[in-house]
């Protein structure tokens, strides 16, 4: 009987050729997509998932409310971990990551500048499982200056050979001794570098002092243990360790900060949320994230599973319109299979049999389509995903239940619906009748331009909001300047490289400053106009030069900027207007502001105050910035030239060739800031991409669905057609008699896109305190657009129609 | 009123060329009352669809008062079929989704008429063919002569030249059969031409000339003047 079906099946197939192909296409595409889209899904919730302890290690972070305002640092002070770890016999153990600067590495006579060493204490190996090629994981990191690389970091300096035990020279400092070699970061790592250095190698690790947040603490909790009721408890640990230091600082007790609406607490991240939630589900600052570390969002995951979900059902509904609609070709032979005995449950079974066949044709189409498209899509965003076709035994039968499942989804329905024709019925019915209309198939049809309509809507909300972003006025001239990232290495010559390039006609101005425009832009308490107090403000600081301003083109609100002219710039401060206002200042200039340090307070007179301009990504409003003047940290350094628009290629070489007779070990690495700019959205901009090709894709398995529609529904009204001709109409009127019903359909579908994309994309617009709007021509846009795809693909079955002599379609019955 | 020369008609399919009008040459004047007969097969019906424009010859030349209209495309055609030539069939042809009200209608609305307009002429018609009181019936919920007489109706509302009329007693009893060629008869004698194919000689005889075809031929033309009776 199987054998029969399948003979049934596969002529069936053959014989309604168009139908085959526009239903196979469109699952295959779907398919396709769905499975893209489903291995980007898996990968993004997989990290961190390699560490067998995964479920058992946390991230300590501080969540403080300062004067109204809500900071979460992913960073903690030095005496954290080791804390935790001697108070709470829940915690089996912890490890600390830091970072202090890059070093410069010594081969031969080489010295290549390495900016991605971090500090680790001795027990990072017995939290994260990261094997090690070479070395002892319990005491790599025990001594000073023990360096743990990476394979790519050793291959660089030793090649194939075992470096273990071997000195590297460092450039102006110690050297260090090679005590393992680890296995390169799983890709999905929240956390990756190029080497561990010991962090005994800065005795600044062994601090007790608790006010300067700067390590990540990750703790290893016993098994069993409930986190929630150890963060409570770990709070008294803040009352006994930060409240005295606090109280020193701040000249108040702990309590009066607290009764002045403030708070201060330690609270536990589970390692594997670090991916996807830090920002929504935490509130974690970005900026007080490792400079490299790779961030998400949960809501892309929420996001691209549901595009793929709806791809899907767009591709399943195609299916189950184009098999009902055809149903009367095929009730001769249910009637004739009931009339020689063929229960109705056989006939359900056979026609499950057919889809779940042109389904598994579909499925392995797919598979050569995301085989195919895969390296595109890695590309596309910056991810190796893989089928894993051979080395994950899960995959095959996942596919044949995937195929099942979609078969029965697809099939089920029309089955029973076929099935279900009785075959008195069948030799009444005058096939050829009816206008080929049903509910059903008009809500399914429904839906799928319903999901259409919402991903243009989306697809153009997120490129109008990149748009925005990319040409929004950041407050400061962003074009033709040009950043030197690297120029931290002229160190002590800076002066005199800055002089070399003022000389030259292509150059208007320079300015050596800190890093802007990224993440881990660092932040202090300050007072303003008092040296202790309950009301520290929250400030970013920048270090720069006395050219800074003038550089960037920046307005001066109040006061000046630096000067030459004045030998005590160096005790001032310029701060923003939203400086100024968080102060509550009214008259600020001449004020004084007090920076608090561990090593007592510093304090400046404040001498201007600039006009706000973004120096962050534009998901965040500008926030209070403080300038010092002084030469920036040597690795944060970076020196922002703005070029003449004229002779631009001679006046990069110009830079090149100084820094050049400046600088014999590394190139000049720079940039066009506006590049830089660029960088702080890429991942609204490849969501922009997925979003638009997935859009395009979504669409047009819909137009398939319609196509095959169209020509069922025209097929069923062909006398009409003929008859309406041969009585006068025109094929204008006769598109319009036909799109009719379409064009219902779609509007109503509109009905239904619109709130839903209205509200999702105002909700992902909520992500930017800069953004744009979601205006009223977008929603027109959208609909136009799939009114005319549409329209076209009736169309065009229409004019076939149309354009047949009339009499044929008389003939026809 | 309607001329043709050399007409013919090839049909082609894959393997076999089937010649469905060889070389007609067939005249008829304003007012006439035309019968085509002739065994099943012989083109009847196609020379009546090429007549009505609904088709196209292979080749040969067709006047249509005095017009060249061989060679037109399908607008050109529907352009002259519009308002010019109406359309009876053997199966009625109505479109099952309007109601009665609405198929005699459809002419008058590709024609432009005012909706006013349309409502006299319709309702004229319709009390003409004795089917008002079926007015808002749907075609399935009338019998075959009542269906006839609407898509008499619907061929004669927008006052055509040429009725074109293919069997149009063929699935009629012989009750409804007479009054549909009385109705007929009545238009010819308001001046309306009028060119019938039929299997029925006695209905034939309503006509004033028989054209008999045979294998795509015309073999006898038989005056049946009136004024000779």
């Amino acid at each position: 009987m199987f054998s029969n079906y399948l003979k049934i099946a596969l002529r069936n197939l053959k014989k309604y050729k168009g139908f085959t192909l526009i239903n196979i296409t469109g699952l295959a595409v779907g398919i396709a997509c769905f499975i893209v889209l489903s291995l980007f899904i898996l990968d993004e919730l997989g990290y961190d998932s390699f560490n067998k302890n995964a479920d058992r290690i946390y991230r300590v972070y501080v969540h403080s409310v300062v004067n109204g305002i809500e900071t979460s640092n992913s960073k903690t002070a030095a005496p954290t971990g080791e804390t935790l770890l001697r108070d709470f016999p829940e915690v089996e153990n912890y490890t600390r990551i830091g970072y202090f600067e890059h070093y410069k590495f010594r081969k031969g006579d080489q010295v290549f500048r390495e900016s991605g060493i971090y500090t680790a204490d001795s027990s990072y190996f017995q939290i994260f499982s990261l094997p090690l090629l070479y070395g002892d994981a319990n005491t790599a990191l025990l001594k000073p200056n023990s360096l743990v690389m990476t394979e790519t970091l050793a291959k660089k300096y030793f090649g194939d050979e075992n470096p273990l035990g071997k000195m590297i020279q460092i450039e102006g400092r110690d050297a260090f001794q090679v005590t393992g070699v680890m296995r390169n970061y799983p890709d999905k790592s929240h956390f990756s570098c190029d080497g561990l250095l010991s962090s005994s190698t800065y005795p600044i690790t062994q601090s007790h002092y608790w006010l300067d947040l700067w390590y990540t603490t990750y703790i290893l909790l016993r098994e069993g243990t409930e986190p929630r009721e150890l963060e409570e408890k770990m709070q008294k640990t803040v009352l006994d360790n930060v409240g005295p230091q606090a109280e020193a600082l701040l000249g108040i007790r702990l309590e009066q900060f607290y009764a002045a609406g403030n708070s201060y607490g330690f609270y536990l991240q589970p390692l594997t949320s670090i991916h996807l939630r830090s920002q929504r589900d935490y509130q974690i600052d970005l900026n007080t994230e490792w400079g490299d570390i790779k961030t998400s969002d949960i809501v892309y995951v929420w996001f691209f599973s549901a595009v793929a979900f709806f791809i899907l059902l767009i591709a399943v509904i195609n299916f189950i319109n184009l098999a009902t609609a055809r149903s009367e070709n095929r009730a001769k032979e249910v009637g004739i299979r009931k009339t020689v005995g063929s229960s109705q449950f056989k006939l359900v079974g056979q026609f499950i049999i057919e889809s779940v066949l042109m389904c598994a044709i579909a499925v392995f189409i797919a598979l050569v389509l995301v085989e195919l498209v895969l390296p595109w899509f890695n590309t596309l965003i910056g991810k190796k995903l893989d089928l894993q076709f051979f080395n994950n035994l899960a995959t095959i039968p996942v596919l044949i239940l995937f195929t099942l499942v979609v078969g029965l989804l697809a099939g089920g329905y029309p089955a029973f619906y076929l099935a279900a024709v009785q075959p008195g019925q069948i030799l009444k019915a005058s096939t050829g009748r009816g206008s080929g209309k049903s509910a059903l198939r008009s809500a399914l049809v429904i839906i799928q331009f319903t999901i259409s309509i919402a991903l243009i809507i989306g697809t153009i909300v997120i490129k109008k909001q990149v748009n925005y972003i990319q040409n929004k006025d950041l407050g400061f001239k962003k074009d033709f300047l040009l950043s030197i990232n690297n120029a931290g290495v002229l160190g002590p010559r800076m002066e005199e490289f800055k002089q070399q390039l003022e000389g030259n006609p292509g150059i208007i101005s320079l300015t050596n400053g800190s890093r802007m425009f990224e993440s881990g832009i660092p932040g202090n308490g300050y007072l303003y106009d008092k040296k202790s107090g309950t009301d520290p403000v929250s400030f970013q600081y920048l270090d720069v030069d006395y050219d800074f301003l003038k550089t960037f083109q920046i307005e001066l609100r109040d006061g000046r900027f630096f000067s030459r002219d004045f030998s005590t710039d160096t005790n001032a401060v310029v701060i923003n207007e939203a400086g100024v206002k968080d102060c509550h200042a009214t008259d600020p200039v001449g004020k004084e502001l007090t920076k608090i340090g561990e090593r007592g307070s510093q304090t400046f007179t404040i001498i201007g105050v600039v006009k706000d301009f973004n120096y962050e990504s534009l998901h965040r409003e500008v926030r209070p910035l403080a300038f010092h003047l002084c030469h920036p940290r040597q690795p944060a350094s970076i020196l922002t030239v703005r070029v003449a628009s004229q002779n631009l290629p001679a006046t990069i070489k110009y830079i090149e060739e100084t820094w050049n007779r400046f600088i014999q070990t590394e190139g000049c690495y720079y940039t066009f800031l506006e590049q830089n700019l660029a960088n702080m959205y890429i991942a609204e901009q490849k969501t922009g991409i997925v979003t638009t090709v997935f859009s395009i894709l979504a669409i047009f398995i819909a137009c398939l669905g319609l196509f095959g529609l169209a020509a069922f529904v025209i097929e069923k009204r062909f006398k009409e057609i003929g008859i309406r001709k041969i009585l006068g109409a025109s094929p204008l009127s006769l598109l319009g008699m036909l799109a009719q019903d379409f064009a219902k359909w779609i509007l109503l579908a509109n009905v239904i896109a619109w709130p839903c994309a209205w509200y999702v994309m105002n909700k992902w617009l909520q992500n930017f305190a800069y953004r744009t709007e979601t205006s009223w021509w977008i929603f027109i846009l959208a609909t136009g657009l799939v009114l005319i795809i549409a329209m076209l693909t009736i169309g065009y079955q229409t004019m076939r129609a149309v354009r047949t002599n009339p009499v044929d379609s008389l003939h026809y019955e | 009123m309607i001329k043709t020369t050399n007409l013919t008609k090839v049909y082609q399919t894959d393997e076999i060329e089937t010649t469905a009008l060889n070389n007609i040459n067939f005249q008829v004047n304003e007012g006439e009352f035309v019968s085509i007969m002739g065994p099943s097969g012989c083109g009847k019906s196609t020379l009546l669809n090429v007549i009505g424009l609904i088709d196209t010859a292979s080749s040969g030349e067709y006047y249509f008062n005095g017009i060249e209209v061989a060679k037109f495309n399908e607008r050109q055609r529907a352009n002259i079929r519009k308002g010019n030539i109406g359309f009876v069939f053997q199966s009625f042809n109505l479109i099952d989704e309007l109601t009665v009200y609405e198929n005699i209608e459809l002419p008058l609305l590709y024609l432009k008429v005012s909706a006013t307009e349309r409502k006299k002429m319709v309702n004229e018609v319709m009390e003409h063919m004795q089917i008002m009181h079926r007015k808002s019936h749907f075609p399935q919920q009338l019998s075959g002569g009542q269906q006839q007489r609407v898509a008499v109706a619907r061929a004669v509302v927008a006052k055509p030249k040429v009725i074109l009329a293919d069997e149009p007693t063929g699935n009629l009893d012989s009750k409804h059969g007479d009054e549909v060629m009385n109705i007929l008869t009545e238009l010819n004698e308001a001046g309306t031409t009028i060119i019938m194919v039929t299997h029925s000689p006695s209905y034939a005889e309503y006509s004033n000339r028989i054209v008999h075809l045979f294998d795509g031929k015309v073999v006898t033309e038989n005056m049946k003047n009136k004024f000779h009776l």
